[in-house]
């Protein structure tokens, strides 16, 4: 074997050389492979396709995702006025009044709102800048995520009060955003409407016929409610007109037992069931077939606030008889047969559109228009006309067919309460621990830690 | 040309007659000399030398003999060819024989017309030749090094020269040529038993504990083989200073928590933020997270560590690498440090088989002694007659219902069963100068101490390759490991719902059916459900080295890991109270890991004056996959379709995958001067594909010197005592880029159910195309001191490393979007410690040595600074100025009446939750979880035959009690610990009672912090070498037969389960394994 002496001429270029290649760093050796089982934000907003995908996304987070907005959003505002009940202490600070402010429900609702919002203003920003979409395309996706946020910022401004108004994606802007009043919410809330409104299809052909995405009348139906709530009668009314002389699609079901099956006539606005086949809401509410013990269970004032007669009753509510007490439990989702799909979370309905008409008709002083519209509802219920005959006594009125026929919906109770200015005097007479910061709920505790520029809710 | 042979032997020449009288058989018609040596060398064992030129003009022989005399033999082969031999040791060395018959040995005057190159071999005291020992001449920059069969020529040398002849692992030698050389020189370097030239596996080379600038620890396969343990990390346990390892459980396969040095930055609870070292086996970088959960959720089972599927016994060493010199050359992927695994390889010689065959048992270590059925009653009625209730069937179905006289002992029902371990290996290797093998197949089987008997089975493969040329320029290897797990040991730990139950609790319904009381969970029902994971570890690697120039060599090597896992839990509605309505569930999963590797290197050796010149340039590219092809979750009807994608309801189903490359050039210089200075410096560009396009590339550096001071003259004169004494000291930085991928882009991701029929997408993340490497700084001083000739060493470590630019998830408001995305956080945090290792060969005279060995570390973790700390989510769990790991408690004031009364810090009348120190509540910080101080203490005592070795592991660190922490109020409906018979509390059977809160506030108090400190006898093995004369005739080269055990003993306060666990995990099992293992 010969070994040669060292000449460094030889190998000193090529080790110059080897340190100049990868000391450099090459880029292309780490260009990875995008995720497979994921979609790079860059290439979604490039064709209608995928883009229809993030819109589907919007809704399929909502109904499957987020325990907000697939029964919470219900059930916590009926505890926190005076709806529900629960066995055990799971609930007690919502019954109570006394919500910490680190409480995992109001948390929860706060921050899965914030994040279907951060969905909805990613299609909108997305869609706004993308591109291999038709003018009318876009349109319709930017009315579709609008619909939602409005939905969204409608309960956390009713449930929260002032909130951070977010309409972008920007992390470094949002997540110093303070809270904006509730008017400005409104305001927000109105304009994202009316665009959907003029964008949105009549009919429900984005969801193939199924009434399980927005159309131009659930915008409609959802600015009547926001009108009636800013106490714009005249627009409230205008609105629900719309909606009720909108035959061709809507009436109200002449079965009480059909209200919430799968794109009746009266459903407005619904979602699907995941692949269980029944609604969550109906498994969260309903006792355990088997164990046969209550759990969410009806106020005796809400049982007892049902006329005699009212077919309601018979149909919606349901009771169980433990250590020998009776216990009422909602019963207007009654299906828990897997893959039936005998019924549908419904977000928006007919009956609601009569009672907004009722009630601004009523604050206008249109007396037997109002009367009218009751009537609607309480015929359906098998109840005979109504007795009020003077803007008073038909508020009145229209606050108690509310309470009967929106029971459990939504917290459409809670909201009443707070929006008609009566929850101090009927909840404070029906609470011992009720004081009046109560109608708002707290800014949870772990967001005003992280956001400093967040003001906590006056009682908390 | 004459030739004669002189040789420079540092051992004894005389060949003992007894030996030469050895005889050989050969027969063959016209064989080449080069042939009948081999058959020689087989049969004797002796080692031929001889000039390759001297045997290339040999002509082939005939010969025929049948036992004769090796002397003879070789006189009747040589003869006609004009050759002759001598002995030397274990070699034969061949030459031409002088024209007139001379002495055979001795040299004669100088040869009046020399050769201007001189010859020469490198061997062993044993007369192995010794490839790649360099030989220096003194006073030029000439190195030669030495081919394979130990050779070297020394190419236009003139002398008189000098010869530094040196080789890791032995002793250099210095050699004096006169001029009057004419000849082929044997040069025979002695074996350095001494540990400090021990070959230490560091990155991308070798050194020796005397050469080292970095801190680095070894553990020899002796070491690891003697332990009965199936993940090799566990050997590791308190016999490595600054490494704090802690089992997360005790049954077979659970992950390990492992840190060196500290923790460095926050737990994010991100699947790929952690503290872990990286690990890296033969070169290839080997991911610790736990496989089955790599992407995508696997729901129940986590914790599957995929170091379980490295085999023990193929380890041939595993070192661990600390401080920035020498972690630095691992770079970003090596900032919490590096453990890198080295498996044996094949050695040349006479085929060698061995075997080795275990088996033994294990028992839980400790149970936590509870209330029997009278303790348990009395206290109950007790806490009924204080609450004033009057116990009724649904409020005491244990006072009313349950028979007063039953008994379970439900801890040492559910976890007290004996765990069962077999293994058997087989292994054969060998191969010539040129070419080795090495094969090796094991099975091992270890069952669980649960109610259930379930097992992992674990079959594994190793092969190593390695090939080199004749001329030594050129080299190859290949290894492959090759991994079959089957392992069905739920990942079960006891709850306090379960090991407490009622000790009268009737586990069965008459009807031999499971019984579940009124407000009672019956813990067997958790057995019915079945648990399979499925996993394949392939790692392949291999490579080639060419010599371009003498000193520089060029190396390419290129790895490939692949770990497959496929899980199952199948849940029948057996497995649940029947109360609930639960549906039987089933969920499948599988994953796979794929890592590929491809590092070219340049490496060049330099003699510069009475120094040497290391340096390296290289690169590194790598690429980790993580797919997970499919999970889901369903409901089944028929149980026999479970595990069918079609006999499933499916309610989730996900998949996921993420791709990961990291490049990195990269360069060291190192310069050692007379083995006196010695200086290391790295620089490196790392680019990772975690980051944002601008963001990709970091530059990290570390810079080590060091000085062996006892090399000095003035050492002899001053410190006459010290053999070795070294001072050292290093600084570097190392980034760190381990967060999610694609964390920087914005991820569009999918829920899995369509929404009628459309499936929809939504953001899965905040992109954060900011995000940069994070910088831990590392500095270490450390000295090595050398007593009696190196008997007594001692080194102490001081270490401090600031990690700041922390990767983490960053929290955000939720009005965001998300409640946190990938950021680098501004908190600094320090670990800093000292270690201190200590070994001595006690005695070593007689047929008795005994040696020990000791480390002991004493580490600090601290938050050094984090703005806007009080606004993030992190203010009730850090404070600035102590250890991220600090304990958050309530101040126990004392007992009123049995009610445990806990200070209201803030006084606001209420006792609020939340840390004192950050103005959040009424918690102060009663210590932290860091071990104060760590280590462990080995003996080794060898007699003639036998061998014992054994280690103690002591760990000194505060923690919850665990019998406090892990009950219910005592009164409630729940068995207690003894232990809680001590304490004065109030018994109460009501919730909410001020019993009951008291009792809460006590749990989360100091009160209840104790001493989790623990002495645990880790090791014990001893071993009993049967003497060669006995085997013999049985083949055998060498047996031994030998017993194994692992955590024999624990000495501690604790009054929980295990101090290590702590909790309620199954703690580590005590091991008794029984073995023999052979080589024939």
């Amino acid at each position: 074997m010969q070994i040669k002496q060292l000449k460094i001429k030889y190998w000193a270029p090529g080790l110059a050389a080897i340190l100049l290649v990868t000391l450099n760093g090459c880029k292309k050796l780490i260009a990875i492979n995008p995720p497979t089982t994921e979609l790079v934000g860059t290439v979604v907003y490039t064709d209608s396709a995928t883009v229809q995908t993030t819109v589907v996304g919007l809704y399929s987070e909502m109904a499957f995702n987020y325990a907000a907005y697939r029964y919470e959003i219900a059930t916590l505002p009926g505890f926190s006025a005076d709806e529900l009940q629960y066995v055990g202490n799971t609930y007690n600070q919502y019954i109570d009044n006394g919500i910490p402010v680190a409480d995992y429900g109001v948390e929860d609702v706060w921050s899965s709102s914030y994040a279907v919002l951060y969905g909805v203003n990613s299609v909108i920003y997305g869609v706004t800048n993308g591109s291999g979409m038709s003018t009318g395309f876009r349109n319709q996706a930017i009315a579709q995520a609008k619909f939602l946020r409005a939905f969204c910022y409608f309960y956390l401004t009713n449930l929260y009060g002032a909130v951070p108004l977010v309409l972008t994606t920007d992390v470094a802007q949002n997540s110093v955003l303070g809270q904006s009043s509730s008017a400005a919410v409104y305001q927000q809330i109105i304009a994202d409407l009316q665009f959907a409104q003029s964008n949105l299809a009549t009919d429900y052909s984005a969801s193939a016929g199924q009434r399980t995405m927005a159309n131009q009348s659930a915008a409609t139906a959802l600015l009547a409610r926001v009108y009636l709530y800013t106490g714009d009668w005249a627009d409230a009314e205008a609105q629900a007109t719309a909606m009720i002389g909108n035959n061709a699609l809507y009436s109200l079901a002449t079965n009480l037992a059909t209200v919430f099956t799968p794109s009746n006539n009266e459903a407005i606005l619904q979602f699907y069931n995941d692949a269980n086949g029944f609604t969550d809401y109906a498994n969260q509410v309903l006792p355990n077939a088997v164990a046969k013990v209550p759990t969410y269970i009806l106020t005796p004032q809400l049982v007892n606030a049902f006329e005699a007669g009212d077919n309601r009753k018979a149909e919606w509510l349901d009771s169980l008889t433990y250590n020998g007490t009776v216990y009422y439990y909602p019963y207007k989702y009654k299906s828990l047969v897997s893959g039936a799909n005998a019924e549908y979370y419904t977000l928006l309905r007919l009956a609601e559109q009569y009672l907004i008409r009722a009630e601004a008709r009523a604050e206008q002083g249109n007396i037997s228009g109002a009367q009218a519209d009751i009537n609607v509802i309480r015929n359906r219920a098998g109840l005979g006309n109504t007795t009020a005959g003077d803007q008073t006594s038909l508020l009145a009125a229209v606050a108690q067919e509310r309470r009967i026929e929106l029971y459990c919906e939504w917290g459409h109770r809670w909201l009443d309460l707070k929006r008609t200015g009566t929850a101090n005097a009927v909840l404070g007479a029906e609470k011992t621990t009720w004081t009046a910061t109560d109608v708002l709920w707290p800014i949870p505790s772990a967001q005003i830690i992280a956001n400093a520029n967040l003001v906590q809710n006056a009682g908390y | 040309m004459q030739l004669t042979s002189i040789l420079l032997l540092g051992a004894c020449l005389q060949v003992t007659a007894g030996v030469r009288a050895q005889t050989v058989s050969f027969s063959g018609k016209d064989v080449p000399l080069e042939r009948v040596f081999v058959s020689v060398e087989k049969q004797t064992g002796y080692v031929f030398f001889f000039d390759e030129a001297v045997l290339a003009e040999a002509r082939p022989v005939t010969v025929q003999a049948n036992h004769m005399p090796l002397e003879v033999f070789l006189n009747t082969v040589l003869k006609e060819e004009g050759l002759k031999f001598s002995f030397q040791g274990k070699t034969i060395v061949i030459s031409r024989r002088p024209p007139d018959p001379a002495p055979a040995v001795l040299p004669a005057e100088a040869s009046p017309d020399p050769p201007s190159d001189l010859h020469g071999r490198v061997t062993d005291s044993a007369g192995n030749p010794l490839a790649g020992a360099s030989v220096a001449v003194k006073g030029t920059n000439l190195v030669f090094s030495t081919n394979d069969r130990g050779d070297f020529i020394l190419k236009g040398v003139k002398a008189p020269a000098g010869l530094v002849v040196s080789y890791i692992g032995f002793e250099p030698k210095e050699v004096t040529l006169n001029g009057k050389e004419t000849y082929t020189i044997g040069i025979m370097l002695r074996h350095n038993n001494n540990p400090l030239d021990e070959v230490m596996i560091i990155g991308y080379g070798t050194t020796t504990r005397r050469l080292s600038t970095g801190s680095v620890d070894k553990v020899s396969t002796a070491e690891i083989e003697e332990q009965p343990v199936s993940n090799p990390i566990l050997a590791l346990e308190g016999r490595v200073p600054g490494l704090f390892i802690t089992q997360t459980a005790g049954y077979e396969g659970a992950n390990l928590t492992v840190s060196i040095r500290g923790q460095n930055g926050f737990p994010s609870g991100a699947p790929l933020y952690t503290n872990d070292p990286l690990y890296v086996v033969d070169g290839i970088p080997f991911g610790s997270a736990p496989v089955e959960q790599s992407s995508g959720a696997f729901l129940g089972a986590a914790g599957f560590s995929p170091l379980n599927t490295i085999n023990p016994a193929d380890i041939e060493s595993i070192s661990v690498l600390k401080d920035a010199d020498a972690t630095a050359i691992y770079g970003s992927r090596g900032a919490n440090g590096v453990i890198l695994i080295t498996t044996k390889k094949g050695k040349s010689g006479n085929t060698k088989f061995s075997a080795d065959i275990s088996g033994g048992n294990g028992k839980v270590t400790k149970l936590m002694p509870m209330l029997n059925t009278a303790q348990y009653l009395s206290v109950r009625q007790q806490a009924f007659a204080n609450d004033g209730v009057t116990p009724t069937v649904a409020n005491a179905p244990d006072l009313m219902l349950w028979s007063q006289t039953a008994y379970t002992d439900f801890p040492k029902l559910l976890i007290g069963n004996t765990a069962h371990q077999s293994n058997a290996a087989l292994s054969v290797s060998g191969g010539d100068a040129f070419t080795q093998i090495l094969f090796s197949g094991s099975y091992h089987r270890e069952s669980t101490v649960f109610h259930t008997n379930t097992a992992d089975d674990i079959v594994q493969f190793h092969l190593n390759l390695n090939h080199k040329s004749h001329d030594n320029r050129f080299g190859t290897t290949a290894s492959v490991n090759y991994n079959v797990g089957d392992n069905t040991i739920p990942n079960y730990n006891l709850s306090v719902l379960n090991y407490s139950l009622p000790p009268n609790y009737p586990l069965y319904n008459p009807n031999g059916s499971l019984y579940f009381g009124p407000g009672y969970t019956n813990p067997l029902a958790a057995f019915n459900s079945n648990y399979n994971l499925q996993s394949t570890n392939l790692l392949a690697n291999g490579g080639f080295h060419y010599m371009l120039l003498p000193g520089l060599d060029f190396k390419a090597n290129a790895g490939y890991n692949l770990i497959d896992s496929k899980a199952v839990i199948i849940t029948p509605t057996s497995a649940n109270n029947p109360l609930f309505n639960y549906f039987p569930t089933s969920q499948l999963g599988d994953n796979y890991i794929k890592t590929y590797i491809a590092e070219p290197t340049l490496d060049y050796t330099y003699v510069l004056g009475k120094g040497k010149l290391t340096a390296l340039a290289g690169g590194t590219w790598q690429e980790t996959q993580y797919v997970q092809p499919y999970f889901v979750l369903g409901t089944y009807t028929n149980p026999e379709l479970a595990t069918s994608l079609g006999g499933l309801n499916v309610l989730i189903k996900e998949s996921g995958y993420t791709d990961y490359k990291y490049e990195s050039g990269y360069g060291r210089l190192g310069y050692e001067w007379d083995d006196k200075y010695l200086i290391s410096g790295n620089i490196r560009r790392d680019g990772s594909s975690r980051f944002g396009s601008d963001r990709q590339f970091g530059n990290f550096g570390s810079i080590a010197g060091a000085w062996v001071f006892s090399k000095e003259h003035f050492s002899a004169t001053l410190f006459p005592w010290l053999s070795f004494g070294k001072l050292k000291t290093s600084y570097g930085t190392i980034g760190n880029d381990k967060i999610q991928d694609y964390s920087f882009e914005s991820v569009y991701n999918t829920n899995g159910t369509p929404y009628g029929s459309t499936v929809g997408i939504t953001p899965s993340n905040i992109a954060n195309p900011y995000v940069q490497w994070e910088v831990t700084k590392k500095l270490d001083a450390a000295i090595e001191l050398g007593f009696l000739k190196d008997r007594l060493f001692v080194s102490a470590d001081l270490y401090r490393n600031r990690s700041g630019n922390l990767l983490g998830s960053s929290p955000l408001p939720t009005q965001a979007g998300f409640s946190s995305y990938t950021a680098n956080l501004p908190a600094l945090v320090q670990n800093k410690g000292i270690e201190l290792e200590l070994t001595s060969t006690n005695i070593k005279n007689g047929p008795l040595t005994w040696s020990t060995s000791i480390n002991l570390t004493i580490p600090q973790n601290k938050l050094l600074a984090f703005p806007n700390l009080l606004h993030s989510p992190y203010a009730n769990t850090y404070v600035v100025g102590q250890s991220l790991n600090l304990i958050r408690a309530f101040h126990f004031t004392g007992f009123k009446n049995g009610v445990a009364q806990v200070e209201d810090i803030e006084k606001t009348g209420v006792i609020a939750y939340g840390l004192a120190a950050n103005g959040l509540g009424d918690q102060i910080i009663a210590g932290n979880t860091d071990p104060k101080l760590y280590g462990g203490i080995s003996n080794t005592f060898k007699y003639k035959g036998f061998q014992l070795d054994f280690l103690f592991q002591a760990v000194k660190r505060r923690g919850f009690e665990g019998d406090i922490t892990n009950s219910v109020t005592p009164g409630q409906g729940y068995d207690l610990p003894q232990s809680l018979l001590k304490i004065p509390f109030k018994y109460s059977a009501t919730f909410g009672s001020p019993a009951n809160i008291g009792y809460n506030y006590y749990a989360g108090s100091d009160a209840a912090v104790g001493d989790a400190s623990f002495i645990r006898l880790k090791n014990v093995s001893l071993a009993y070498n049967v003497p060669a004369k006995w085997i013999r005739h049985l083949k055998m080269q060498t047996f031994q037969a030998y017993l194994h055990g692992q955590n024999l003993l624990t000495i501690t306060h604790y009054r929980g389960m295990d101090p290590e666990t702590q909790g309620l995990s199954l703690p580590p099992l005590k091991m008794l394994i029984a073995g023999i293992r052979t080589t024939f």
